[in-house]
C-alpha cells in the first residue's frame, strides 16, 4: 500500500502516473463535495450522473495508486479503463458546456494527453512489461 | 431542455451519451480487474548484483542481435546477387530456346527450298527430253 515503504518506492518509479492518480483522487472527492472552482459537468449533468462521474473519477485515482504501490496490473489496468472514460466524458461535456474556444483547447490537450498515457501504460500492463529497481539498501 | 452554451443540446441526449460512456468504462474497468495478466506483479525491486548480471547480458543479448542482423543484411545481399543471377541465366535460356527454335525453322525451310530446286530440276529435265 502506499504508506509502506515498499510502496513508495514502487510510486517512486512512476511518479508522473502517480501523481495523476493522487490529482485525479483530489478531484473526484472536490467534484462530489462541490470544493473549489465550479464544475461544468455539475452544470451539464444531472446530479446522479455527476455523483458518479466523481465516483468513476475517485476509483480510477484509488485504482491508480493502489496498483502501482502494491504492484497490482489487475488495478491498475481496471483504472486506467476508468480514467480514459471519464476524460472522454470531460471533454464532451466541456465543449458542451464552454464552447469551442482556448479554454477548452487547453483542456483537450489535456486530455488527449492523459487519453493516451493511460492507453500507452494499459498495453504496458497487458504486455506484461517488468520495471526493475535496484534496491537501495 | 438545452444544455449546451453553443450548440443547443437536449440534456436527455447527454445524459445518454454520458451514461454509456461511463458505463462502458466501468464495465471494461471491472473486466480488465478480474482478468487475469499475464505478469501480475510488474515492479521488482532486486539487489545490484542481479541487476547489474542482467544489465550485462542484456548487454551481450544486444550485441548479439546486431551481430546477427549484420549477418542477416549479408546474407540478404548475397540472396538478391544470386536472384539476379538467376535471372539473367533465366534470360539467356530464354534467348537460347528462341535461337534453337529460329535454327530448326530456318534448317526446315532450306530443307523445303532444296526440295523445291529438286522438283524445278526434274521439271527442266522432263521439258527438255520431252523436246
Amino acid at each position: 500500500m502506499p504508506w509502506t515503504r515498499a510502496g513508495r518506492e514502487r510510486l517512486g518509479t512512476l511518479p508522473f502516473e502517480a501523481a495523476i492518480g493522487f490529482l485525479v483522487i483530489v478531484s473526484g472527492i472536490a467534484g462530489l463535495f462541490r470544493f473549489g472552482v465550479t464544475d461544468p459537468l455539475a452544470k451539464v449533468l444531472p446530479t446522479w450522473e455527476n455523483v458518479t462521474f466523481n465516483l468513476v473519477y475517485l476509483a480510477s485515482g484509488l485504482g491508480i495508486v493502489v496498483g502501482l504501490s502494491r504492484a497490482r496490473a489487475r488495478s491498475e489496468g481496471g483504472a486506467l479503463i476508468l480514467l480514459g472514460a471519464a476524460v472522454v466524458v470531460r471533454a464532451i461535456v466541456y465543449f458542451i458546456a464552454i464552447g469551442f474556444d482556448a479554454k477548452l483547447i487547453v483542456s483537450l490537450v489535456f486530455d488527449v494527453g492523459i487519453l493516451w498515457a493511460s492507453i500507452r501504460r494499459l498495453r504496458s500492463l497487458i504486455r506484461g512489461e517488468v520495471i526493475i529497481i535496484k534496491a537501495t539498501a | 431542455m438545452n444544455v449546451g452554451a453553443v450548440a443547443p443540446v437536449s440534456s436527455n441526449l447527454v445524459t445518454v451519451v454520458v451514461g454509456a460512456i461511463l458505463g462502458s468504462g466501468i464495465l471494461g474497468g471491472l473486466y480488465v480487474t478480474l482478468r487475469k495478466f499475464s505478469s501480475g506483479t510488474y515492479t521488482v525491486i532486486a539487489s545490484k548484483e542481479l541487476v547489474d548480471t542482467a544489465r550485462d547480458i542484456a548487454g551481450d543479448l544486444r550485441k548479439d542481435l546486431d551481430q546477427a542482423r549484420r549477418e542477416i543484411a549479408e546474407l540478404r545481399e548475397q540472396v538478391a546477387v544470386v536472384d539476379s543471377l538467376q535471372r539473367q541465366v533465366d534470360r539467356l535460356e530464354g534467348e537460347l530456346s528462341r535461337a534453337l527454335q529460329r535454327e530448326q525453322m530456318l534448317l526446315r525451310e532450306r530443307d523445303s527450298l532444296h526440295q523445291r530446286v529438286r522438283d524445278l530440276e526434274a521439271d527442266v529435265a522432263r521439258l527438255k527430253d520431252g523436246k
